[in-house]
C-alpha cells in the first residue's frame, strides 16, 4: 500500500467500507426477501426478529439496489488499487446514487406518513415507522460523511 | 420585404442550446432536452426588438449539411431555398472544435451569418480561454457569447443582428479544397451556370461543392434541369466516395489549423462529465443504474404522489355528495354526481402522480443522464437489428407517443424509423399511467411501485422483441451505426424541470376539461338511457355494447365494465378510468373508485394484473394512429400497428391471467 498517497488511501478505506456494507446488508436483504417470497421461512419472525427491524421489511428490489450500489464502490475501489486514479469517479457516483436512493426512500416515508395522516388523523394508525426505514436511508449516513468531506475535491474536477 | 423585417435563422449542432435561446428571444416555451434531436421540426416567432420585427426560425440540429436525415433536410432546405437574412450558428463553447465543421459548410453558402458563443460560462469555468476576436477575424464573421438559459448576451446578439442586415456587402468565404478538386468544382459550376433558374436560386460554388461530395439530395434538386445529365456525366467518371473523403479531410485540417488559435487550453480532458460517464456507460454497471434509477422515479411516482391524490379524492368525493343533495332533478344530479365528477375526477385524482413522474424525467433528462441511457442501450439494440438512435423515441415516448413518433424523424435509416415507428406505440405514455396506479394501488398497495415499473419495463421489452421480429422479417436489412454525441453532464434547474412538468402534465389537465369530460358524459348517457333502466345496468346501452365484446375479452378476465371501458380507451386512454368511474358510480356513492374495485367480486390482483399489460399493448389511441398515419404516409402500416398491437396485447394478458390462475 506505499505506493498510494494518505488522499487515495482514504477514498479507498471509505470505497471498502461503503462497499462492504451496503453489499452485506443488500445481501441479507435479497436473501430474505426472496425467503419470504417464496414462504421458505415464516414471514413473521422476520418482520418482527431484530433482523427484520434492521432489514424490514422484505424488499427485493431495493434489496438488489443495495447490492448495485455496493458494487459501484468496490468497482473504484478495485481500479484505484491497480493504480487507475480514474476509479474515484466510481467513489464519486456511488456516493451521488446512494444519496439518491436515501433521499427516494425518505420521501417514499414522508409520502406514506402524510397519507396515513390524512386517511387516519393524528394517530395514523396503519403507518409503521420501522415499516418505512428501509437500510438505503440509515446506510446512506457514510456516503453522507463522504460527500461532506470531499465535496470541494468532487466540485474542483472540472476546473 | 420592408426593411424593419429580419428573418433570423437558428442553426448548430444538435443540443448547443437553440430552442433554448429561441424560446429566450421569442419568449416562446418549446421543449428544450439535454439530449439531441428533440427539435426535429422548425419553429418559427416572432421578437420586436428597437423598432424591428425579428422573425426568429428555430431549425433541427445538425452536425453538417449533407442532408442525410429528415431533419438535416428541413435545415438545410429552409437555408437554401428561404435565404433567410441572418444566420445565426449557435456554437457550444465547451466543444468548439466539432461545431466548426457545420461553420465551415455553412459559410460555403453565402449567407450573412454570425456565430452565437453559447455556454462561455461552462467553457471558461474549466479553464478554457476563449479568444472571441480572434475568432471574428478568422472565420470573418461577428461572434457573440450567450448564455441562452441565463438571458445572458442576448441583446448584443439582437444589436448584430440588425448590424449585419444592415450591411450592403457579403462576401462568402470558400474553401480551398486542393487543385485536383478545385478543377473539378470550376468544372461543374460551369455546367451549372448554364441554368439560369439555378444560378439565380443557389450559389453555384456551394451546389459544384454538394455535388462533388455526392450529395443525393443536390442531384434530385437538379433532375428537372437541362444541364442533369451532363452533370451527371461528370460525376459518373469520378469516385465520389474518394472525394468525399478528401472533402472532409480538407475541411477538418482548416479547422485543425483555426481551432488553436482561437481557443487555449481547449484541448480534451477529463471533466466531471467524463468522470460520471466511466460510471453510468460501464459495461456492467450501466444498465442496472439505468434500471435503478426508472425504479425509483416510479416508486416515488406512486408512493410520494398518494397523499396528494387522497386529497383530490376526497375533493371529488365531497363535490358528489353536494351535487347528491343539492342538485335536483335526480337525473342532473346523476349526471353531475355520476357521469362529470366520477368520470373527471376518476382521472383528476392522477394529476399528482403524472406531474412528479415527468418532473422526474425532466430532471434525468436535464441533466444529460437520458442521452446515455439511449447509448447504454445502444448495444443491446444493435444486437437486436435497432440502433440506440430509436431509443430517444421511445424515451420520449413515456411523456406521449405523438411527439416520439415524429421524432423518428431523426434516424436516418427508412428500415429504422419504420421498425421504431411500429414499436413506439408500446413505450407505456403519461396517459396510461393512471390505469396502472389505479389497479397497481387498489391491488398491489405497498409494491405498487415497483408493478408499475414492472409495467414500463414490459412495454420496452415488448418494443424491442417487436423491433427484432419486423427487422428480420417485413423490415430486413442492417441497423444503420449510432453516433450520438453525449452532452455534458448539468445539474438540472427546479425552474426548468417545473416548466417540461407543466408542458407535460398541464395537458392532462386540459384532456380532462375538454376530451374526459366529454367522454364521461356520453359514458354517462349510454349508461342511463333508454330512459327507465337502472344506471348502469346490463340491460343500458352500455351494458349491451359492454356484453356484445366481452365474450373476446372473457379469457383475459375482464367483465363488460372493463371490456366498454377499453372500448373507449382508444379515444384517449385516461377515458379507461373515467369510463370505470362512471360505471362504478364513484361520485354518487360517496367512496373512492378504488374502494368499488375492491368490493367488486369480479377483480382480483391477477385480473388487475391482466388488465394492465392489456392496458399498457392495446392499440394506441386516435392521435396516435393519425401520427403513424402521417408519418409513415401507408394505411397498411397503420392498420398493421393498430392490429398488432391488439394480438400482442390480447395473447400476453391472456398468458398473465390464466398463467395466474394456474398458479394460484
Amino acid at each position: 500500500m506505499e505506493q498510494y498517497s494518505s488522499r487515495s488511501k482514504e477514498k479507498m478505506f471509505f470505497a471498502f467500507l461503503a462497499g462492504f456494507l451496503y453489499l452485506l446488508a443488500g445481501s441479507i436483504q435479497f436473501v430474505f426477501s426472496l425467503s419470504t417470497m417464496l414462504g421458505l421461512f415464516p414471514v413473521i419472525s422476520f418482520e418482527n426478529g431484530l433482523i427484520g427491524i434492521f432489514f424490514a421489511p422484505s424488499d427485493l428490489i431495493g434489496s438488489l439496489i443495495l447490492v448495485l450500489i455496493g458494487s459501484i464502490f468496490i468497482y473504484g475501489l478495485t481500479e484505484l488499487r491497480t493504480g487507475l486514479n480514474e476509479g474515484i469517479a466510481y467513489i464519486y457516483v456511488g456516493i451521488l446514487i446512494s444519496l439518491l436512493f436515501a433521499t427516494v426512500y425518505v420521501l417514499v416515508m414522508a409520502g406514506n406518513w402524510m397519507d396515513s395522516f390524512l386517511l387516519n388523523g393524528p394517530e395514523t394508525n396503519g403507518w409503521d415507522l420501522l415499516y418505512d426505514l428501509r437500510p438505503a436511508i440509515y446506510l446512506g449516513i457514510l456516503p453522507l460523511c463522504g460527500y461532506l468531506i470531499w465535496r470541494k475535491e468532487f466540485r474542483a474536477m472540472n476546473k | 420585404m420592408a426593411d424593419n423585417r429580419i428573418r433570423v435563422a437558428l442553426t448548430g449542432n444538435p443540443n448547443v442550446g437553440k430552442t433554448t435561446l429561441f424560446n429566450v428571444i421569442t419568449g416562446s416555451r418549446q421543449h428544450v432536452g439535454n439530449w439531441p434531436g428533440v427539435t426535429v421540426e422548425k419553429k418559427s416567432g416572432l421578437k420586436i426588438y428597437k423598432g424591428y420585427e425579428i422573425e426568429v426560425i428555430d431549425l433541427p440540429g445538425t452536425y453538417s449539411l449533407t442532408a442525410y436525415s429528415l431533419d438535416e433536410v428541413v435545415a438545410r432546405d429552409f437555408i437554401v431555398d428561404e435565404k433567410p437574412d441572418v444566420v445565426v450558428q449557435i456554437v457550444d463553447a465547451t466543444n468548439i472544435e466539432r461545431n466548426l465543421y457545420l461553420t465551415t459548410q455553412l459559410m460555403e453558402l453565402g449567407s450573412k451569418m454570425i456565430i452565437a458563443l453559447n455556454m462561455y460560462d461552462l467553457a471558461e469555468e474549466r479553464g478554457d480561454k476563449l479568444h472571441v476576436e480572434k475568432m471574428e477575424k478568422i472565420l470573418a464573421m461577428p461572434v457573440v457569447r450567450t448564455i441562452a438559459s441565463d438571458n445572458v448576451g442576448i441583446s448584443e446578439l439582437l444589436d448584430t443582428v440588425i448590424a449585419e442586415k444592415q450591411k450592403e456587402n457579403h462576401h462568402a468565404r470558400e474553401i480551398g479544397y486542393g487543385d485536383e478538386i478545385e478543377s473539378r468544382i470550376i468544372e461543374v459550376e460551369k455546367v451549372l451556370s448554364q441554368d439560369k433558374e439555378l444560378a439565380s436560386r443557389y450559389p453555384l460554388r456551394w451546389l459544384a461543392v454538394r455535388l462533388l461530395d455526392g450529395d443525393e439530395n443536390i442531384l434530385r434538386k437538379i433532375a428537372g434541369s437541362g444541364i442533369a445529365q451532363e452533370i451527371k456525366s461528370i460525376l459518373s467518371s469520378l469516385d465520389i466516395e474518394v472525394y468525399e473523403a478528401l472533402m472532409a479531410d480538407k475541411r477538418y485540417e482548416i479547422i485543425s489549423a483555426m481551432f488553436p488559435q482561437m481557443c487555449e487550453r481547449c484541448m480534451t480532458r477529463m471533466t466531471t462529465s467524463d468522470m460520471i460517464d466511466r460510471v453510468m456507460t460501464n459495461k456492467y454497471l450501466g444498465i442496472p443504474i439505468f434500471l435503478a434509477l426508472m425504479w425509483g422515479a416510479f416508486e416515488l411516482t406512486f408512493s410520494f404522489a398518494n397523499p396528494f391524490m387522497t386529497i383530490i379524492e376526497m375533493i371529488f368525493i365531497w363535490l358528489g355528495e353536494m351535487a347528491a343533495v343539492h342538485i335536483h332533478p335526480d337525473w342532473l344530479a346523476s349526471l353531475v354526481g355520476e357521469g362529470i365528477i366520477g368520470g373527471v375526477g376518476s382521472v383528476f385524482s392522477f394529476i399528482p402522480n403524472i406531474f412528479i413522474l415527468f418532473f422526474l424525467l425532466s430532471m434525468l433528462e436535464d441533466s444529460g443522464y437520458l442521452a446515455r441511457a439511449a447509448f447504454i442501450v445502444d448495444r443491446v439494440m444493435y444486437k437486436i437489428g435497432l440502433q440506440g438512435k430509436s431509443f430517444i423515441p421511445m424515451l420520449l415516448g413515456f411523456g406521449c407517443n405523438v411527439p416520439a413518433i415524429m421524432a423518428t424523424r431523426s434516424i436516418e435509416d427508412r428500415m429504422d424509423r419504420m421498425a421504431t415507428i411500429m414499436v413506439v406505440p408500446f413505450i407505456s405514455c403519461g396517459a396510461r399511467l393512471p390505469i396502472y396506479i389505479l389497479f397497481a394501488g387498489t391491488f398491489f398497495s405497498k409494491n405498487a411501485g415497483t408493478v408499475i415499473f414492472c409495467i414500463y419495463l414490459l412495454g420496452i421489452l415488448v418494443a424491442v422483441a417487436s423491433a427484432k421480429l419486423l427487422r428480420t422479417t417485413t423490415l430486413k436489412g442492417h441497423p444503420a451505426p449510432f453516433i450520438l454525441e453525449l452532452p455534458p453532464y448539468r445539474v438540472p434547474t427546479l425552474k426548468n424541470s417545473i416548466r417540461h412538468m407543466w408542458d407535460n402534465g398541464s395537458m392532462y389537465i386540459r384532456k380532462a376539461g375538454t376530451i374526459i369530460l366529454g367522454g364521461s358524459v356520453v359514458i354517462w348517457l349510454l349508461a342511463a338511457l333508454p330512459w327507465g333502466v337502472e344506471y348502469g345496468s346490463e340491460v343500458s346501452f352500455i351494458g349491451i355494447i359492454g356484453h356484445a365484446i366481452q365474450p373476446l375479452l372473457g379469457p383475459l378476465g375482464f367483465d363488460w365494465k372493463i371490456s366498454v371501458s377499453l372500448l373507449f380507451g382508444f379515444v384517449a386512454k385516461e377515458i379507461v378510468v373515467a369510463s370505470l368511474g362512471v360505471l362504478y358510480g364513484v361520485g354518487d356513492d360517496h367512496f373512492a373508485l378504488t374502494d368499488s374495485l375492491l368490493a367488486d367480486p369480479n377483480m382480483y390482483s391477477i385480473t388487475a394484473l391482466s388488465l394492465m399489460v392489456f392496458s399498457l399493448l392495446y392499440m394506441p389511441c386516435v392521435a396516435v394512429v393519425g401520427i403513424i398515419k402521417k408519418e409513415t404516409g401507408s394505411w397498411k402500416w397503420t392498420a398493421f400497428s393498430v392490429a398488432y398491437g391488439l394480438v400482442v396485447a390480447w395473447l400476453l394478458a391472456f398468458v398473465v391471467f390464466q398463467g395466474g390462475k394456474l398458479l394460484y
